[in-house]
């Protein structure tokens, strides 16, 4: 663009600036509307936001983020609606994602009674209908009554055989039935701040058992694979009572993110073979958790041991189907789920925890443990390892999510689950 | 380019308007208020309001890229760089006007609290949260919202309730009153038609007695059974929703100044670090359209002052709290791809813990690192002037105020009220010695007996010894902003030019220390009746 002279140029801004000045004195122009005091100028800009004023209005987001909230969809959701809700998840780990319908009610006699019942179905073919009955603070919250029923239908159990000696290769799928009525009754003897830590108490109940052919395609069927005499149980099912007592002493400062305190439990269980007096034993669980904090609780080690016993007298024996098992997203998490079945287990977990910012921690782990069939064996001796890392999601100091890769000599695996594991 | 440029350097002065001082300057309180008939009422979200300041950068900010760096100056400050009254925003109190220790305790009001004449009428709850609140009305048809501590902290959410209010309104906020109460059960009784959100039930429902008691159950109790809660009286005029940090309300005639360039918000900041007021967000302010001598007009208040100091009004504070934003990129990052090896100070830092205060912390307190739970477009926007502003109000808060202050929580624990007195008053010295440093902390100009006068606040709080200070007058032309150095004329005393120049002359005084960045220009007009300090300029 060619340069205007300097000289044209200043005479043309002369000649504006003369026409401006005219046209402000005449008080037509913008300028004469120019401010005469600080005063003026603020009140001029209010008179022109007056002439441009407009109602509030929220975005569409933030009217739907409010509808959501005003509306109590989250509180509805959880709830539901007149005490009709979703039931999502909650069948053993293989089974497939379980939805149905729930109807629960934590409103009854002033909120000393939950009531719920709930039919779930999986992908899978998995089944569940429960009912739970819970008197949960009776006394000052000292005493605590529970009873629970249900009928499980779980076609995707995967069965390895016995021992760390059982071939990872080669799974086999079966079916487990199930009919339970159980009661607790538990007592809360002391305060300690807000919580009464201690808790001791006794259960009953009864159990019905089937097995049968599992669905998952392209897996032997268990009975087709194994025998009675190296899977007991494996042709007959049987019923039981069963009685018990347990003591948790839980000093956690959250049970549901659990960064500092411990939880520790003992449970000891009479399963009394009622049909076919073949399969009766004793079992005890006994287990202990640690979280020990440092940073200002933002780096957590958390520690669990975990063991499962069973006894027996003269030639009865445990049902594989009741046996304790090892392997999976809650234990031995390089494996994959039931990898290893015997009488007793005994599995370690430590956990180093540190928060990358409010809503996840992350997570390196190192699992150890084994399944084997006498007490005696219960030690350190042998243990299957793995070693991972994964992610935690919080909402409001609560574990909602994790996201847990485990490596061992078998396999990889990646969980996805609900929940911290301990 | 440079014809354009003598054109447009002709026409500014009558585009812009561009004197520097008008004849009504320094303006010490905004004009009246324009009328507002009325406006419409909206509520803000809270996670719409998180997600858009953590994720998003609402609001205009400063560009600080070397290529096109632009600084926003504060806005709605006077020629003196002080906050003009507004009654919808900010009056001047503390460290502007005498303020007695019976007046910072007073605060916006302390003789309304719930009539004891009678029962308490519950017409509203809050079933939502871990403690809950009711709506209330007294004997006297006052309307109260009533709110109560959570179990674990036992007067940790009240006292900061209380105190947190106080606090602002001296600062020169507008605030509600606050009241600690205790209360029996019987105390409250329920109104007719009281509706809920059954939580339990998940529906609506009509409140009963039992709701009563079973909502009380939740909350701690003294030795005798009683209740200690917080009665939030209830302002007059109609809810609007809140305000936001960042632009105006567009139906708000006298909202002209976007808010994240308010001096009054962006100075926010260092109060908030003061008293760890981490829950600075929009959620926690409202808007009200009230009517003051005849004349509507929208009123921007602070409220909810219950998760300050060491409380997160529900459980007490993490270290967190005050420390870190809930999400930032960088330190995430850090913090992940070292397997936690790398910790920011405040992890690592002792914090004291007591139950009626929650989580606190002085000794490593480092106001500027200061954060509020997520970012906050005021705060960020925030210069040094604005800090200087701000900092100067913490001062001049007494250990007498303070003390007295602290009081009001009424802690059972006397324990409690030296542990948070103390974190007060180191805090604020904390918040003195950085941000004086950070420019030549000159205020309080006047002139005196032919010289100008000042204190400096470093050399008056102790902060640092008495220093040299060097100036240069100048003749200043108020049209074109220009100033002319008068040979030979420095010190504070008026130069002999001043004595000879007519009516309306300007003069300016540039003040440096030891630091040639950080300036001070003081600008004084000549009148009739004398000189008069018109304007402060600050560099730093």
């Amino acid at each position: 663009m060619p340069q205007e002279p300097w000289s044209r140029c200043a005479v043309k801004s002369l000649l504006l600036w003369l026409t401006l000045v005219c046209w402000g004195l005449e008080g037509t122009g913008p300028l004469g509307a120019q401010a005469t005091s600080r005063a003026e100028e603020i009140e001029q800009a209010r008179r022109e936001k007056a002439e441009q004023a407009q109602p509030e209005e929220l975005s569409k987001a933030e009217e739907r983020l409010n509808s959501i909230v005003d509306n109590h969809v989250v509180e509805r959701l959880a709830t539901g609606f007149h005490g009709l809700t979703l039931r999502m998840g909650g069948l053993p780990t293989g089974q497939g994602f379980a939805l149905g319908p729930q109807y629960l009610r934590q409103d009854l006699a002033d909120g000393n009674l939950i009531f719920r019942t709930s039919a779930a179905a999986t992908s899978g073919g998995g089944l569940v209908i429960d009912l739970q009955t819970t008197m949960p603070k009776l006394f000052d919250e000292r005493l605590f009554i529970d009873f629970y029923a249900a009928q499980r239908n779980l076609p995707r159990i995967d069965y390895f055989g016995q021992g760390s000696a059982s071939e990872e290769g080669s799974p086999t799928n079966f079916r487990l039935e199930e009919l339970s009525t159980d009661f607790t009754v538990g007592y809360r003897p002391f305060r300690r701040g807000l919580k009464r830590p201690l808790s001791i108490g006794f259960t009953g109940g009864a159990l019905e058992v089937n097995t049968g052919p599992g669905n998952r395609t392209g897996i032997a069927q268990t009975a087709s694979v194994f025998t009675p005499e190296d899977t007991p149980g494996l042709d007959d099912q049987t019923g039981y009572l069963r009685a018990g007592l347990f003591a948790q002493f839980d000093y956690r400062d959250n049970p549901l993110g659990a960064r500092k305190g411990g939880n520790y439990l003992a449970r000891f269980t009479y399963y009394d073979d009622r049909e076919l007096g073949l399969h009766a034993f004793r079992s005890l669980h006994l287990e202990a958790q640690q979280f020990i904090p440092f940073f200002n609780k933002r780096r957590v080690i958390a520690l669990r041991a975990r063991t499962m016993m069973t006894f027996t007298n003269g030639a009865q024996t445990v049902p594989f189907y009741l046996q304790p098992v090892v392997g999976g997203s809650e234990d031995l998490r390089g494996f994959r789920p039931y990898r290893f079945y015997d009488n007793n287990s005994i599995v370690a977990n430590a956990e180093y925890r540190w928060e990358a910012f409010t809503g996840l921690d992350a997570a390196i782990f190192f699992d150890a443990g084994k399944a084997v069939p006498k007490t005696s064996q219960l030690n350190f001796h042998d243990l299957e390892a793995t070693a991972g890392f994964g992610c935690r999601f919080n909402v409001q100091n609560a574990t909602f999510l994790r996201i847990d890769i485990g490596f061992s000599h078998e396999r990889t695996m990646i969980w996805l689950k609900f929940g911290n594991i301990f | 380019m440079m014809h354009r440029a003598i054109a447009l350097t002709l026409l500014a002065p009558l585009l812009l308007g561009a004197k520097k001082f008008y004849d009504d300057d320094p303006l010490e309180k905004q004009p009246p208020q324009m009328h507002v008939e009325d406006a419409k009422s909206r509520k803000l979200n809270d996670f719409y309001d998180l997600y858009q300041n953590t994720f998003g950068q609402p609001g205009e900010r400063h560009s600080r890229t070397k290529r096109s760096p632009r600084i926003i100056p504060s806005r709605a400050v006077n020629t003196l760089d002080e906050v003009p009254d507004d009654p919808a925003w900010f009056i001047n109190r503390i460290g502007a006007h005498e303020m007695s220790v019976e007046d910072v305790v007073r605060g916006p009001g302390n003789d309304k609290p719930p009539s004891l004449d009678g029962p308490w009428t519950i017409v509203g709850a809050k079933t939502s949260g871990v403690t809950p609140g009711f709506r209330i009305k007294d004997v006297a048809g006052r309307m109260y919202l009533l709110k109560f501590d959570p179990p674990s902290n036992p007067e940790m959410a009240t006292a900061s309730d209380v105190i947190g209010a106080k606090f602002f309104h001296a600062l020169g906020y507008n605030t509600p009153e606050n009241y600690i109460v205790t209360l029996d059960e019987e105390r409250l009784v329920l109104g007719d038609l009281v509706s809920l959100f059954d939580l339990t039930a998940g529906r609506d429902r009509t409140m009963k007695r039992r709701d009563v008691t079973l909502m009380l159950a939740k909350v701690p109790r003294d030795g005798r059974g009683q209740i200690r809660g917080v009665a939030s009286r209830f302002l007059p005029g109609k809810f609007l929703g809140e305000f936001r940090y960042h632009g105006t309300r567009s139906d708000d005639f006298n909202d002209t100044v976007p808010h994240e360039h308010r001096r009054d918000l962006r100075g926010l900041f260092v109060f908030a670090s003061w008293l760890n007021h981490n829950d600075s967000r929009a959620i926690n302010n409202m808007d009200l359209l009230v009517d003051e001598g005849g004349t509507k007009f929208i009123k921007h208040y602070l409220i909810d002052f219950g998760a300050m100091f060491g409380s997160a009004s529900v459980v007490s504070n993490t270290a967190r709290d005050g420390n870190a934003y809930f999400w930032e990129f960088k330190p995430a990052i850090a913090q992940l791809v070292t397997l936690g090896l790398y910790t920011p100070r405040w992890m690592r830092d002792k914090y004291i813990k007591h139950r009626a205060l929650g989580m606190i912390e002085y000794p490593s307190f480092e106001p500027e690192e200061w954060k509020p739970n997520y970012p906050n477009p005021t705060f960020q926007n925030r210069l040094p002037g604005d800090e200087f502003w701000a900092a100067k109000k913490v001062v001049a808060f007494s250990d007498g105020a303070i003390r007295a202050l602290v009081g009001e929580a009424q802690f059972s624990d006397p324990e409690a009220t030296r542990l948070l007195t103390d974190y007060l008053i180191k805090r604020r010295d904390k918040i003195g010695e950085a941000y004086f440093a950070k420019l030549l902390p000159l205020d309080n100009f006047r002139i005196e007996n032919g010289r100008i006068t000042f204190e400096d606040l470093q050399v008056k709080y102790g902060f640092v010894d008495q220093r040299e200070y060097k100036t240069q007058w100048s003749r200043f032309d108020n049209d074109s902003e220009k100033h002319t150095p008068i040979d030979g004329a420095s010190g504070m005393v008026l130069p002999a030019e001043t004595r000879s120049a007519g009516v309306g002359a300007y003069f300016a005084d540039e003040i440096q220390g030891e630091d040639e960045t950080k300036t001070v220009t003081v600008y004084i007009r000549k009148r009739a009746a004398g000189f008069q300090v018109v304007g402060v300029d600050r560099t730093w």
